[in-house]
């Protein structure tokens, strides 16, 4: 039991963070599509960046469980270089990859009033290569992508994402007029 | 303003000291809304870091308990099948082979009675 401790860490922090990191995507649609009319947008944007951050913090929580776990016996390497694992290299190099781009994300935003907004939105951009690289990492990689409620909650999530992807780019008009609304939101917050 | 009159005012105060105190005192103003604002969504933020965290234990607590639950239900049938060794012993095999560990002539008992020696 107290061997495999690390190793639910590594799971549930990667599950959490996988979860986290969908919802911020969602916050952020809804920031950009307003689907949903009620909620303020600074409220919306507060979350969507509080989301994000936290998301990196589980992702975090995931490397040190498998850092420290000592039966799969991850290392730096396999932790932060693509293709460097013997186990499953192409799906651990899926969430590898995942995890750069989220940090980039989280990077760019943090600095986001520093640099070009266009450089900061094309990189908010990977932010659906996030959680469809994260998605697949779960799915494929992980010891709970056979688990009939994570692929369920995989499935729904994706489901949202995609619908909410669709209304974005179908309603330009409307995505436009909020992402300005957005955009004062974020220079004001 | 009477206040900052008589700060600013130039008795007693070299020009690096009012400076100064102007400089302290822009960055007092602007400091002051900075630590007085707070988040829009800071219920919101409290909430979903604890539901965060909450989700964060339940899942590795239920990974832990399904782990514990299948590892008690693998170990049950052992006694069932070290119940079966008195008759997989209880057949006609030479008296050579009874010095077999239990464990091992109950998994393969009709295996190595076939494969002989």
């Amino acid at each position: 039991m107290r061997d495999q401790t690390w190793w639910y860490v590594a799971r549930s922090g990667g599950i959490v963070a996988w979860a986290l990191a969908a919802l911020a995507v969602i916050w952020g649609l809804q920031l950009s599509t307003r689907l949903v009319r009620k909620p303020a947008p600074a409220w919306v944007l507060d979350l969507h960046r509080f989301l994000g951050g936290l998301a990196v913090v589980f992702v975090g929580v995931h490397l040190l469980g498998l850092a420290l776990d000592s039966f799969i016996a991850f290392g730096p390497a396999e932790l932060f270089v693509p293709f460097a694992s013997s186990y499953k290299p192409t799906e651990v190099a899926l969430g590898v990859v995942a995890m750069y781009l989220l940090v980039a994300v989280e990077v760019t935003s943090l600095l986001m009033k520093r640099m070009p907004r266009r450089i900061w939105r094309g990189v908010h951009y990977t932010s659906y290569a996030v959680f469809v690289l994260g998605t697949m990492h779960g799915l494929l990689a992980g010891t709970d992508g056979s688990n009939v409620v994570f692929q369920w909650t995989c499935l729904i999530v994706s489901g949202i994402v995609l619908y909410m992807t669709l209304v974005r780019i179908l309603a330009p008009k409307r995505a436009g007029a909020s992402r300005s609304t957005a955009d004062r939101a974020g220079t004001a917050g | 303003m009477t206040d900052r009159m008589q700060d600013l005012s130039p008795q007693g105060l070299s020009p690096e000291e009012r400076i100064k105190r102007l400089q302290e005192r822009r960055a007092g103003s602007s400091a002051t809304p900075r630590a007085r604002r707070r988040h829009p969504a800071a219920k919101s933020r409290a909430l979903f870091a604890g539901l965060a965290l909450a989700s964060f234990g339940l899942v590795g607590a239920s990974m832990a308990a399904t782990q514990a639950i299948s590892t008690s239900t693998v170990a049950a049938p052992a006694p069932v099948v070290q119940a079966a060794a008195p008759a997989v012993t209880s057949t006609p095999v030479p008296s050579s082979k009874a010095t077999t560990p239990a464990p091992a002539a109950t998994r393969s008992a009709p295996v190595t009675s076939t494969r002989g020696s």
